[in-house]
């Protein structure tokens, strides 16, 4: 494939994902193997991207506070040690094993998308911004909503886990972010606030795609030259989509994105 | 409730900002210089790629340690560890 179709389709799927907040590798990974690609070459490419995402994000996330870092330790502890066997394994499951997986993480992604809810910690008034970050020994926190401060507390920590593993599994398989697992488990199971869980899933899927790419790195399965062409392709997509997600309502880009990963997911099965 | 944490993003941000733009130049530089200097700029990029998430991670380590956070800390640790295992483990079955 031609470095700047590369280029071109890492800056499309990361602009839509980022666009819609889930990152790039679910779209890229899946149009990479409907160009022939097989998964085993195209997932060290997916999470080349999503290393890519996950550095040039945080910036902002860090300056808003958001990144609850004790809880990214945490979570990815389950979900790197999925990484890492997932990656060991990818290479002796059969191409069409790996393509119905991906079809169904498309799918998983498409309805996950489709559920995120609103607001569900209240806001305490009679906290300040100096109460705005996470809590030493502890996994809970606060962050700032508008003007006011809004606390958090960690629960169902070990079904959690059980989520990270399978996100780590699915990234060193399959070669997605995994985000589309964590960023619903954190909000919905373990009533993380949605902002919290989105940036500290930001933060973590960078070391569970740092993971996977080491183990990838070690058996020589990453292409260099693609590689440094999804790199550029990310990051252009990225800054773009970043920039016009505030321009459109997340609920139409969810359910736009939903509707692409269903049709995905239905393509890669038939083809 | 606890204590906050001084782990504010502060030190991180600038450094990941100048990583991001060399990550870039470094892929973009790659693509356009033929031969053996382009394997050399792809390769620093994938270098970096690769080991700034893991940096982040001694870091949060270190500065959590400095809170007298001993219980994260040592969960970073085996963190880090998980994925020294994994490569150790794929060099293994390579060799």
């Amino acid at each position: 494939m031609n470095p700047l179709l590369f280029v071109l389709a890492a800056a499309i799927t990361c602009g839509v994902g980022a666009l819609a907040g889930v990152g790039g590798a679910i779209l890229l990974v899946p149009v990479l193997v409907l160009t022939g690609m097989p998964v085993a070459e195209a997932a060290p490419l997916g999470l080349v991207s999503v290393a890519a995402l996950s550095i040039a994000a945080a910036p902002t996330h860090l300056r808003y506070r958001v990144v609850n870092h004790r809880l990214g330790l945490t979570t990815e502890v389950a979900a790197t040690s999925g990484a890492v066997v997932g990656a060991l394994v990818a290479g002796l499951i059969p191409n069409q094993a790996l393509v119905y997986l991906l079809a169904g993480t498309s799918l998983a992604a498409a309805v996950a998308g489709g559920r995120r809810r609103g607001l569900r910690n209240k806001p305490d008034p009679s906290l300040d911004a100096s109460a705005v970050g996470e809590r030493i020994g502890s996994l809970s926190g606060a962050y700032p909503l508008g003007n006011e401060i809004v606390p958090y507390r960690v629960e169902r920590l070990a079904a959690g886990l059980g989520f990270m593993t399978l996100a780590g599994l699915v990234a060193g398989t399959a070669g997605v972010s995994g985000g589309f697992i964590k960023t619903p488990a954190k909000s919905e199971l373990m009533r993380v606030p949605t902002k919290v869980a989105a940036a500290t899933t930001t933060f973590t899927i960078g070391i569970t795609a740092s993971a996977a790419l080491s183990v990838f790195a070690v058996q020589g399965r990453i292409d260099i030259d693609a590689a440094g062409a999804i790199i550029v392709g990310s990051l252009l997509g990225s800054v773009l989509g970043a920039r016009f997600q505030a321009r459109i309502a997340p609920t139409v880009v969810r359910a736009g994105l939903s509707a692409l990963l269903i049709l995905v997911a239905i393509v890669l099965v038939v083809a | 409730m606890n204590r906050v944490s001084n782990l504010t993003g502060r030190y991180q941000r600038p450094w990941l900002r100048a990583v991001t733009i060399s990550i870039g130049t470094l892929s973009a530089a790659g693509l356009v210089v033929p031969g053996r200097t382009s394997d050399i700029l792809l390769g620093s990029a994938m270098i970096l790629l690769i080991t700034t998430p893991l940096l982040r991670v001694v870091w949060v380590i270190y500065r959590v340690a400095r809170e007298g956070d001993r219980r994260f800390s040592m969960v970073g640790v085996v963190l880090l560890s998980a994925v020294a295992l994994g490569v150790l483990v794929s060099l293994l079955l390579r060799g």
